[in-house]
């Protein structure tokens, strides 16, 4: 492919001058914040995937998603959000609560119930005891659930937070409480802020990807939306059966040498347009079609799990390597990190047991507790979970009361349970304490905005400095609120 | 002339820019350099960037709105500004009296005098301690920002609004409109600001470069090259009078709406479903059309405006008025089970606050949910008091997205209108029919006259004129009715009881069927006949009765268990009748008033809790053969069926009719109290609220403002922010970016305009001497010089004008997502002309809708309605048209003012392998083929076609390769070509080859791919 090299390298050519970083950046000279500059690169969207064209001679980097610079080193460089949506119950899983077993069946203390809000039920419900039993594990002694065995087996490598509180009690408003710091539609998620702040090491893969088991999530595509952020920071949906990406295979009938010879004549042609007209965009089109092309190779290989091993596959417990599962994208996400994929999100929306409490929570636990362990185990295996941020939860919890006869629980969102795993956090802590029938924290209560600026504060960034300009205002993930939770950090 | 010598003196200037004069003149194109999308440049203007800086340096006076406001919102207002919550040393210096005043011997700002201004020590102070702002701030006030300071006050410190809330005034044009290029106001000033800084326009555009132009700004489609070909003709003539009437045409044509309404429906968070969880669907295209329909009729922008925000309020507001209100009943809703719909109804009502003020105004009040605003003067009070004028709509997030409007289309309101009149028509039939059946079947039924009644407990019955029988409501709880009635002479076969209404009586008002008013039902335990001088009874046998209640059938009154008995509940409401056959037939002589005929009719009702018959009829008839009730008679029975039939037909017609959620006020009884929520909680209620306007300009105050009063507020003339937001809006569709770049935010944090002087020029001009007219206004601006310059790069405006803030050149920006579309469709002639109606699913890849809890399904539409424009495309929120999306079009949650346009591999893919591009390309490849039979001539027309312009020589020859080797592969391989074109179903039309058109599509595919067909020339 002589011919398509030289297009190529004459557009990377067009793209190295950046007159505009160079030359322009004068007028901003006086200009320390890096948010300005930041602004700036957005504006020459030269290259999708980072890496590309990042890191020459002059030291320029280009490209909305070339790398950048969080504001300190961070301590980790890459994040897997396992989000459980549907909201786990935290009293099935992991916060025990042998009082509330003993006052099954009772009513709640009336103090409780002030100002309490429930989705569905009269919050003056009986007590519900917890349906599994809670046992101590590995050398920290952490109690966890019957049904998490496997979880049990990394307890020294994790955090468990049993104090998360949010402010919604609802699953779309709540989902989007998590993942964009809003309540309100058009703010950016987390994975997008990461992306924003740091841009992407994938040279031939979208820098945030998210993989979905289960059904569709309640809050739709703003979890993973971009906001007012350009769009090049969205979270790009892997499709589990099909074409992994939208639009990824060639149409029917064309093969990959056909497909060659178009993009070759569609980049020949613009090149000639960049020749006489010199606006760089054209030679970002250029590189588009040569990434698109690399995309069209590396994404179903990426899926191809063919090539892992039989104990790999059974140690996250894939059954089938081309059937959808949580499991598969557990094992997917670790493929996606090696390959220097920013931000996966895995959302598995199963968890809203207002009945059926027992067997639902039980079966979920079945789906998702040796995939969960087997991404820890594996990037601890691989030597990345040290600089890797592995998190683990949903929206909100459930309540301690029941809901319906005997077996079912109500959105609860005063005190619910997340847990973290990787770099620059400490091993083995159960972080917070909740009361004894688990209504509410009574020590280290974190909300959300905590969690969030934690996570921040891990990638390398001061949550209050992460900040774009949109309708006038410095907006950032977490408002005007959150606190780094220093107890969990390392 | 002037132009050829501006023209000369930038091409001398760089070999390069010499080079691309003849291309120019050859073809279509020149330029450079920079694409300038409208991509995030906000932030880097925003500190102290202004036009005026430099004429500042000249020592002419300091405009204090565009030069000195911002830099003390930027790096002062967070702690003396508008918030008292967080204000400092309570001083502010948002305020003139505040700033200028002693105190503690020191003033911030002393007028005149710099020495003994603290605010120029303070900020340029060494001392963390004293240094303003606070090094916490992590900001710092730059040299030039100080130098401004110094000078302003050196000038007297004159003060001044925020810029934006002065009213536009049209200023004395510069010097350069004396210039010929500068004839026109616009040019003048744009030109001015050029040679401010050392800048000369381009040279005027190529004709097909603006044909090609002028219809994507205008109408959103490329033009068909028979027009081009005209234009370009004509423009040898004339080229003013070639261009306006273009631009009328273009202006004309239904298209135009459909293109602007894009637009706004951004503004208006337009989608087809309600967003949240369940995300379900919502007909809201009814406003859709309205608001393309507006457009074309080129409605003004100030009832334009008043309709869509309070058209209901009018006086007897039209069927259209009431439409328009559906804008904001856009907001979302959210039918997620167990939701509180009083908190989501609030954060609609927010939302509607936060858009007015936004979309007219360019103002984001949304900080004032939660505090006051800290660098606009909107406080917590003023927004909470705004909001009460919103928050007295009937909606309220329910369900059933109440109130909603029947919105039939004109054929569903013919096809309603003639179903109905023929269901009268039937009704009257079948009216007239049951009284001559009454009539006839009377006929064969003789009324039982009673002559003397009683009962067992001898309380009171009483004899009517029409032959029945009423009972006295007062007597015990069951009772045996006792008839002696009286037949003519004749041979009788059947009788028939009557249990009728009660009328009213003056005892006893309320007419009703049973003697128990609660519940009016009767039990008839046993009805007896008993005749002639030795009372025989005669026996009965139930045949048909009106109703039977479930277990008390008519029967159960003729057999000899008195527990049975027949009743009729639940039909209380009607009169009621049985027939029962007498098993022998009952002779009656003519011996009148003999004892041997006498006859008796026993009912005995001893079921209990007085249900008991109120008034009877007995009846008798000689001949059972013939019908004896009406629903027997065919006719009717016909009619009664075609009846039923239509009712089901019109019930479904009206269930298909779109209903629209609009805006209906509550009635005054029924007002919420307003309060103001703490911290932005509704959960955490503070004081009452009465309703007010924003004091953000001085407007008259009558009474007690509504949602009209709002509406006329935000379009009356002496508010200055309306028409500058709305002129700069439609310039930046034009011209790639706003003259203020932020058209989000006119407040204090936006970016400030580049041509000051031009924004309120513009302003003045589409509100006071275009009346608000939007295709005026387009015409305006399209006639410019400036509009019309070429694309041209060269050393001198990559250095003075590198994002083309001064329009030294015409701008290049990607098309929106829709026009990619639209585009594609309609260079491959499938476009549908189709306009209007329900929202319509073009191909998308399967198993993408996948709400939580919703079974919607994409259904892809048949025939035209795949190929009509993008704006008719079916708008999921959780999951909007994939394609579209990657092109940056939004999930129409919220109000969107500006796409920030991207370029990203993700659409390299759409526009390769979407099987909607796939078959575009086919099209196109249908249409190049039979345009000719030499295959180069194909490639000249179609590219012509597509790109309005002449094909180069190497441009042709690398697509002529292209054919070439895709011609190999689809000839090596006949069942590739198949199934490229197997689900195309136009591909097969004709007599063309597969192998022969799979190739042509690889070329027509590769020019829809092409940087220059996604791009704004």
């Amino acid at each position: 492919m002589n011919h398509s090299d030289s297009v190529f390298e004459a557009a990377a050519k067009v793209l190295r001058r950046r007159w505009f970083m160079r030359d322009c950046s004068v007028g901003l000279a006086g200009l320390a914040a890096t948010e300005l500059l930041r602004g700036e690169q957005m504006a020459h969207s030269a290259s999708f995937f980072g890496g590309e064209f990042s890191g020459d001679s002059t030291g320029e980097k280009s490209g909305p998603l070339a790398p950048k610079p969080p504001h300190f080193p961070g301590k980790v460089k890459r994040v897997v959000y396992m989000f459980q949506a549907g909201a786990p119950s935290q009293l099935e899983l992991y916060d025990p609560k042998p009082e509330l077993a003993k006052r099954n069946g009772q009513l709640p203390p009336a103090e409780l119930l002030k100002g309490y809000r429930a989705a569905f039920i009269n919050p003056n419900s009986a007590l519900l005891g917890p349906k599994f039993t809670f046992a101590p594990k590995g050398q920290c002694g952490m109690e966890l659930s019957e049904v998490l065995p496997q979880i049990g087996e990394i307890a020294d490598d994790i955090v468990l937070i049993r104090t998360m509180q949010t402010d919604a009690v609802n699953h779309a408003p709540a989902q989007m409480m998590m993942n964009t710091g809003s309540q309100q539609f058009g703010r950016p998620s987390l994975g997008s802020w990461s992306l924003y702040g740091l841009g992407s090491e994938a040279s031939d893969l979208p820098g945030f990807v998210v993989l979905t088991s289960a059904k569709g999530t309640s809050g739709g595509a703003s979890n993973y939306g971009s906001g007012f952020l350009p769009t090049t920071y969205a979270g790009i949906p892997f499709r589990s059966t099909g074409d992994p990406m939208l639009y990824l295979s060639n149409p029917k009938g064309v093969d990959g040498q056909t497909q060659r010879e178009s993009i070759d004549t569609i980049s020949k042609l613009n090149q000639l347009a960049l020749e006489q007209i010199g606006d760089p965009e054209i030679a970002s089109r250029i590189q588009s079609y040569e990434l698109a092309y690399k995309l069209q190779t590396s994404a179903p290989e990426l899926m191809d799990l063919g090539t892992e091993s039989k104990e790999t596959l059974e140690l996250y417990g894939v059954k089938d390597p081309k059937e959808a599962s949580f499991a598969r994208n557990c094992l997917l996400a670790r493929r996606l990190l090696q390959r220097g994929v920013r931000f996966v999100q895995l959302f598995h929306e199963v968890w809203d047991q207002h009945g059926d409490l027992t067997n639902g929570v039980r079966n979920n636990a079945g789906a998702t507790d040796r995939p969960s362990a087997a991404l820890v185990k594996d990037l601890k295996r691989l030597g990345m979970l040290e600089d890797t941020l592995v998190i683990w939860g949903g929206e909100f919890g459930r309540t301690p009361m029941v809901q319906g006869g005997n077996d079912g629980r109500d959105h609860h969102n005063r005190s619910y349970s997340v847990w973290m795993a990787g770099g620059g956090l400490k091993k083995g802590l159960v972080w917070g304490k909740t009361d004894e029938l688990g209504f509410n924290p009574i020590e280290n209560p974190v909300h959300v905005h905590d969690l969030n600026a934690t996570i921040l504060h891990l990638l390398g960034f001061d949550h209050t400095r992460l900040t774009f300009r949109f309708q006038g205002r410095d907006y950032r993930l977490t408002d005007v609120h959150g606190n780094l939770i220093q107890g969990v950090l390392a | 002339m002037l132009l050829s010598a501006l023209f000369n003196t930038s091409v001398t200037r760089s070999l390069v820019a010499r080079s691309l004069v003849s291309r120019l003149q050859r073809t279509y194109s020149i330029g450079f350099f920079v694409k300038c999308s409208a991509v995030g440049f906000m932030m880097a203007f925003w500190f102290g960037f202004a036009p005026m800086i430099c004429k500042a340096q000249e020592n002419s006076e300091i405009d204090f709105g565009l030069q000195i406001r911002p830099i003390l919102a930027e790096h002062c207002f967070h702690c003396h500004g508008p918030d008292p919550a967080h204000r400092e040393a309570d001083l502010r210096l948002d305020e003139e009296e505040s700033a200028k005043t002693l105190r503690d011997g020191k003033r911030a700002i002393a007028a005149s005098d710099p020495n003994a201004s603290e605010i120029l020590h303070r900020i340029a102070s060494d001392d963390p301690d004293l240094v303003m702002p606070p090094p916490s701030a992590r900001k710092t006030v730059t040299p030039a920002q100080r130098e401004l300071l110094l000078k302003w006050i050196e000038q007297g410190a004159r003060w001044g609004n925020q810029w934006s809330l002065n009213k536009p005034k049209i200023a004395p044009l510069p010097e350069s409109a004396k210039d010929p290029w500068g004839k026109h106001p616009i040019d003048a000033w744009i030109l001015q600001a050029m040679r401010d800084r050392g800048l000369e326009p381009a040279p005027p555009a190529p004709p097909e470069v603006l044909a090609r132009r002028l219809s994507l700004d205008l109408v959103g489609l490329p033009p068909e090259s028979h027009r081009v070909a005209r234009f370009v003709e004509e423009i040898q003539q004339g080229r003013s009078v070639a261009i306006a009437r273009y631009v009328d045409e273009l202006l004309q044509s239904p298209s135009f709406g459909e293109h602007w309404a894009r637009i706004w429906l951004d503004l208006a968070r337009y989608a087809d479903t309600k967003g949240y969880e369940k995300d379900l669907k919502r007909d809201l295209w009814p406003y859709r059309d309205w608001v393309i329909q507006a457009l074309n009729d080129d409605m003004p922008y100030d009832r334009f405006t008043i309709e869509q925000l309070a058209g209901d309020l009018l006086d007897q507001p039209t069927t259209s008025q009431k439409i328009a209100t559906a804008f904001h009943r856009a907001t979302l809703s959210n039918d997620e089970g167990g939701t509180d719909d009083e908190e989501f109804r609030i954060a609609a009502v927010k939302d509607r606050v936060d858009t007015t003020l936004q979309v007219w105004m360019g103002l984001t009040a949304g900080c004032a949910k939660c505090h006051s605003h800290k660098y606009d003067p909107i406080s917590m009070e003023d927004y909470y008091s705004f909001y009460a004028i919103w928050n007295q709509t009937e909606d309220a997030d329910r369900y059933d997205d109440e109130p909603r409007m029947p919105v039939p289309s004109f054929e569903q309101q013919s096809q309603l209108a003639s179903l109905q009149s023929e269901r009268q028509r039937l009704t009257s039939q079948l009216d007239r029919a049951q009284l001559e059946n009454q009539a006839l079947v009377e006929q064969r039924w003789t009324l039982a006259k009673p002559t003397a009644v009683d009962s067992e407990s001898h309380a009171a019955l009483f004899i009517e004129e029409d032959s029945s029988v009423r009972a006295a409501a007062d007597r015990p709880a069951t009772d045996t009715y006792i008839l002696e009635v009286k037949l003519p002479p004749g041979t009788y076969h059947a009788l028939r009881i009557e249990a009728l209404m009660a009328k009213a009586t003056p005892e006893d008002p309320s007419p009703r069927l049973g003697l128990n008013s609660k519940d009016p039902n009767f039990v008839i335990n046993s009805l007896e006949v008993l005749h002639g001088p030795t009372q025989a009874r005669v026996g009965l046998k139930a045949k048909k009765v009106s109703f039977e209640q479930n277990g008390w059938p008519l029967t159960g009154a003729v057999d000899d268990d008195s527990k049975t008995g027949w009743a009729i509940s639940p039909k209380q409401q009607q009169s009621h009748w049985g027939i029962l056959e007498l098993a022998q037939p009952l002779v009656v002589s003519e011996k009148v008033g003999d004892a041997e005929e006498k006859l008796v009719v026993r009912i005995v009702q001893s079921y209990g809790g007085h249900l008991m018959l109120h008034r009877v009829r007995i009846a008798f008839a000689t001949d059972a053969t013939v019908p004896l009730i009406v629903e027997e008679l065919p006719a009717v029975e016909a009619i009664a069926k075609r009846s039923q039939e239509l009712d089901k037909q019109i019930q479904s017609l009206r269930e298909s009719i779109p209903k629209l959620p609009v805006m209906r006020e509550l009635a005054s009884a029924s007002k919420r109290q307003t309060r103001l929520h703490r911290r932005g909680s509704f959960l955490d209620p503070g004081d009452a609220l009465s309703p007010a306007l924003p004091r953000l300009f001085d407007a008259e105050e009558a009474g007690v403002p509504d949602r009209l009063a709002a509406a006329r507020w935000l379009v009356d003339p002496r508010n200055p922010l309306t028409p500058r937001v709305a002129v700069n809006r439609v310039w930046g569709q034009i011209f790639g970016r706003g003259i203020v770049e932020t058209e989000e935010d006119f407040g204090s944090q936006g970016m400030l305009p580049t041509h000051p002087e031009l924004l309120d020029w513009l302003a003045i001009e589409y509100r006071d001497t275009k009346h608000w007219s939007l295709k005026e206004l387009l015409k305006t601006l399209v006639s410019t010089n400036t509009y019309q310059q070429a694309y041209v790069q060269d050393e001198q405006r990559k250095e003075r004008d590198p994002r083309n803030l001064w329009m030294s050149y015409s701008p290049r920006f990607r098309l929106s997502a829709e026009v990619v579309r639209d585009q594609a469709l309609e260079v491959a002639g499938l476009l549908s002309r189709k306009r209007g109606g329900a929202p319509v699913m073009p191909p998308q890849p399967e198993g993408l809708w996948r709400s939580t809890y919703s079974g919607a399904q994409w259904i892809t539409s048949p025939g035209e309605d795949r190929f009509r424009r993008g704006i008719y495309t079916f708008w999921k929120r959780t999951t909007p048209y994939p394609s579209m999306e990657v092109f940056d079009a939004t999930t129409r949650e919220v109000c969107q003012i500006r796409r920030i346009a991207t370029n990203t591999p993700l659409q390299a893919l759409v526009t390769l392998n979407d099987p909607v591009y796939v078959e575009a390309a086919v099209g196109m490849a249908k249409r190049w083929m039979s345009s000719s039979d030499s295959q180069s001539d194909r490639i000249r027309t179609g590219f012509a076609q597509a790109l309005c312009r002449p094909i180069e020589p190497d441009e042709l020859e690398r697509l002529m390769l292209l054919l070439s080797r895709a011609k190999e592969h689809f000839e090596a391989s006949p069942d590739s070509a198949k199934a490229l074109l197997s689900d195309i179903p136009f591909a097969s039309e004709g007599e063309v080859r597969p192998s022969e058109l799979a190739a042509w599509s690889m070329v027509t595919s590769a020019i829809l791919n092409l940087d220059e067909m996604l791009m704004r020339p």
